[in-house]
């Protein structure tokens, strides 16, 4: 019940709403692959920390929403990207 | 939030308390979602970088700047769901309710102008099984995840409209437009990795 974190206002959503919107015309203007990958995961984290209120969870929440989803993506990451560049 | 909590001792105290049973299953639903597309981009980057013919340039067959504008329409839409959220958290519904409808007009504009992109690519010669580019898994993930992408914006538009039509004189009528927002901002969040690794990278 209690958070550390103050709580967001309508202001806050649109700061982060600014801020999703210039990292995406960056995205555009920037074509190098590690701003892309870089941007989309700073964006995913504003998205699930601001406007889904994750940063304001439980810590069981937090853990049991993103412990699967990291653990998969890193196995699918580690083990097609090398070989799909073996092909 | 029941009395009952304050007495008893923190081992029976429910490991999510905090967390209303709804949002909890949104939740799960949604790490079962995140994990359906992390299978279809991991395909995708399986296809592309296995492909022997180079990856066809997107930038001469698609409009960026059209796509870009559909990327800023979601993150707008996710931003008034956001604010609806928090209107129905201060009880302040009328407010809410007209955010819900903003946000589900914005998801319509959106899925119209998905529409014209996939008639442009269509009209262009694509297809599930081939396209004039020479490499047919290009067209085929195109259409499964942009396809997949739009069926759930599709169901969020539905989602917000019913939450707005019929959960705004419930007593939880908080909990039920923040069940629905989570839905919505994890299209959005879908939407910035199909945006990404489809159309930037």
């Amino acid at each position: 019940m209690t958070t550390t974190h103050a709580s967001p206002t309508y202001k806050t959503y649109w700061v982060i709403w600014f801020i999703l919107l210039a990292l995406t015309v960056a995205m555009v203007f920037v074509g190098a692959k590690p701003i892309l990958i870089g941007g989309m995961l700073v964006k995913a984290s504003l998205i699930t920390l601001v406007y889904m209120h994750l940063a304001h969870e439980k810590k069981n929440l937090i853990w049991t929403v993103m412990l699967g989803i990291f653990l998969t993506s890193a196995v699918l990451v580690v083990l097609m990207i090398p070989d799909g560049k073996a092909m | 939030m029941s009395t009952v909590h304050t007495h008893t001792v923190s081992a029976t105290e429910a490991p999510f308390y905090g967390a209303e049973w709804r949002k909890l299953m949104m939740w799960l639903f949604l790490v079962t979602d995140a994990l359906l597309f992390a299978g279809f981009l991991g395909g995708y980057a399986f296809a592309r970088l296995a492909s022997d013919t180079p990856w066809p340039d997107r930038e001469a067959i698609f409009s960026l700047n059209f796509i870009t504008a559909m990327t800023f329409l979601l993150i707008t839409s996710s931003t008034t769901m956001a604010s609806a959220v928090l209107a129905a958290r201060n009880r302040d519904l009328g407010k809410a309710k007209l955010l819900l409808l903003v946000t589900a007009l914005m998801g319509l504009v959106f899925l119209g102008m998905q529409a014209v992109e996939w008639t442009h690519f269509i009209g262009d010669g694509a297809r599930l099984d081939g396209n004039p580019w020479g490499v047919p898994a290009f067209s085929a993930y195109f259409f499964l995840i942009t396809g997949f992408h739009g069926t759930h914006v599709l169901i969020g538009v539905l989602v917000l409209v019913l939450t707005a039509a019929r959960s705004m004189k419930r007593e939880n009528a908080s909990e039920m437009v923040e069940v629905g927002g989570l839905y919505w901002h994890f299209v959005d969040l879908v939407w910035v990795f199909v945006f990404g690794c489809f159309y930037l990278v």
